[in-house]
């Protein structure tokens, strides 16, 4: 793939007081690929999502958005820079309907200090907010809590949440966790949809879903990259498959 | 829409027939605590912002109204403004200072803020706030604008602080039913989330205190036009507890509870006063009893009820007042 790179960082790392989570990564993510993000327990998978969400602020590096450097400023410019994520632990807001889950995200192309209008009236919003409804398939499930959802529907509105912030990138923290085979399979094909439209990382522990549906994959270990490449290359390194893939 | 009007307008109308099985000054004082529990419930039930210092709105909105019409001979309306202006600012900048810290840790710190407005009254200020007499010698109030009236009149100053009452209760519904009261419900709910949507939500948290304590200072202005002088208590930390005990008892989760709560809270304090000095002790364990029966408050319950009612049950009474509503 020659595509242009969209999100690329250069020696990045965190530490957590003594503990270096994420040493070093320099990682070039290229614009309409899937990226896996694999390695075992503890490689600082998601510690690395979080610094590019910005929901940490690294301790050193850069991260180039679009040529531009976007380490360090807060989580909610670089959502709407176009950088979302949806989270391993599924984020939701459990008391307000599905619907309004995703309108209250939508909302924030729109109008995000707007202390006079009817939240309810906001028609460009409320149409988008049912379009990605639409998309992930809950429209039938719109006016139901989001709370009361079962544990599969709410990884889906976690994801629409993220897809009505308008993203460029998506950063997907364990898209299929706690889901059954079949449910898996869904969310395979519905991730590859996303795909024709955006960037998508993804971190996975599911193998099957990791080696199929990736163009690239990047293998963490002990916070540093170990290796790099096609699912097939990866699939054969050595390193990896004493790491991770097969050998303990 | 036209139903949440509706339900305004329902109220209102109980308001107004306040006095009829109420006296006057009951009746008033009513409304002035009803709004101040609203005013701080579009934090705590609208935002999920714990405030243990919103003495420092209500008093400094009846400082700046009293310190306007002692002094420089204000109209009702200016010295509102002035109370408004002031009570907003200082919740802007409190919510400013604090911000960053979370739940208690934040409603302590604006507890704190607000006991060195309490003590800047009681005394380096004391040669104009009166100190420990409260501020004193506010002439009797006449409305001059848009009607003439004697707010010396009961009956006159009932009507003047219901319609002031009213404009709040309408602006703070659209407030809290606005992109950015959607956005405050957001931040009760997740605000890692919403956060990651894109929000900036310490700025959502200072307006939405900024608002609350706004409104707070309206409640303290009407308070100083009601009683015609300015206690000291208005800034003491225990009226930053008044209105979370009315809210919790009327149900943080509703729009109109804390004005409910309001009404029960004063009427018992009115009443039970009457016969004894310890009135706390009965309307606390009144509070207790109620809260125990109620968890989610008055009218939250009964809202969880309704919603629950069962559309089979015609007998319910919960079905009728779900039809009803």
């Amino acid at each position: 793939m020659a595509q242009k790179i969209i999100l690329e960082t250069k020696d990045l790392e965190k530490d957590f007081g003594g503990l270096r989570a994420v040493r070093k990564v320099s990682f070039a993510l290229r614009h309409g690929e899937i990226r896996s993000i694999i390695g075992p327990n503890g490689a600082g998978k998601t510690t690395f999502f979080n610094l590019l969400s910005g929901r940490l602020q690294p301790s050193a590096g850069s991260i180039f958005y679009q040529g531009r450097n976007i380490a360090g400023l807060p989580q909610h410019k670089i959502c709407r820079l176009g950088v979302a994520k949806s989270h391993q632990i599924t984020s939701i807001f459990p008391k307000l309907t599905v619907f309004e889950n995703v309108r209250l995200s939508a909302q924030m192309r729109v109008t995000r200090n707007n202390f006079w209008s009817r939240s309810q009236s906001l028609r460009q919003v409320n149409e988008r907010a049912l379009e990605i409804l639409n998309e992930v398939g809950m429209l039938a499930k719109k006016d139901i809590m989001a709370g009361n959802l079962p544990h599969g529907d709410q990884r889906y509105l976690d994801i629409a949440i993220a897809m009505a912030t308008e993203p460029q990138i998506l950063l997907l923290d364990e898209p299929t966790a706690g889901m059954t085979p079949a449910e898996t399979v869904e969310m395979v094909l519905f991730v590859q949809k996303l795909a024709k439209t955006l960037t998508i990382a993804l971190i996975e522990h599911d193998m099957g879903v990791v080696m199929h549906i990736s163009h690239y994959i990047t293998v963490l270990h002990n916070g540093a990259i170990l290796a790099e490449g096609a699912p097939e290359e990866i699939h054969c390194n050595q390193e990896v498959q004493r790491v991770y893939l097969g050998g303990h | 829409m036209i139903k949440e009007y509706a339900h305004i307008a329902i109220v209102a109308l109980i308001l107004l027939t306040l006095p009829l099985w109420l006296n006057f000054t009951t009746a008033t004082d009513i409304l002035v605590f009803g709004l101040y529990a609203m005013a701080f419930n579009v934090a705590l039930g609208f935002a999920g912002i714990l405030s243990f210092g919103h003495a420092a709105f209500f008093g400094v909105g009846a400082y700046a109204a009293g310190l306007a019409l002692r002094y420089f001979g204000a109209s009702v309306w200016t010295a509102i403004f002035w109370a408004v202006l002031c009570a907003s600012l200082v919740a802007l900048l409190m919510g400013a200072l604090c911000v960053k810290k979370r739940g208690v840790y934040f409603a302590l710190l604006i507890a704190a803020f607000a006991q060195m407005f309490y003590f800047l009254a009681l005394s380096p200020l004391r040669f104009i706030t009166g100190g420990e007499d409260g501020l004193k010698g506010i002439e009797v109030l006449k409305l001059k604008f848009p009607v003439h009236a004697d707010l010396g009149h009961p009956a006159a100053l009932f009507g003047f602080i219901f319609c002031i009452l009213i404009v709040c209760i309408l602006v703070m519904h659209r407030f809290v039913h606005s992109p950015l009261g959607s956005l405050m419900k957001g931040l009760e709910e997740n605000e890692p989330r919403l956060r990651a949507c894109g929000y900036n939500t310490n700025a959502v948290k200072i307006w939405a205190f900024a608002v609350s304590g706004l409104f707070s200072g309206v409640a303290g202005a009407l308070y100083t036009v009601n009683l015609g002088y300015v206690p000291l208590d208005s800034l003491y930390w225990l009226n930053s507890g008044t209105p979370l005990v009315m809210t919790l008892l009327g149900g943080m989760h509703t729009f109109f509870g804390p004005l409910l709560g309001a009404g029960i809270f004063i009427f018992f304090q009115d009443n039970v006063s009457v016969y004894t000095a310890r009135w706390e002790f009965f309307v606390g364990a009144l509070v207790v009893i109620l809260i125990l029966i109620f968890p989610g408050g008055i009218l939250g319950t009964v809202k969880e009820k309704i919603a629950q009612a069962d559309e089979g049950d015609r007998q319910g009474i919960w079905f009728w007042l779900k039809k009803l509503s």
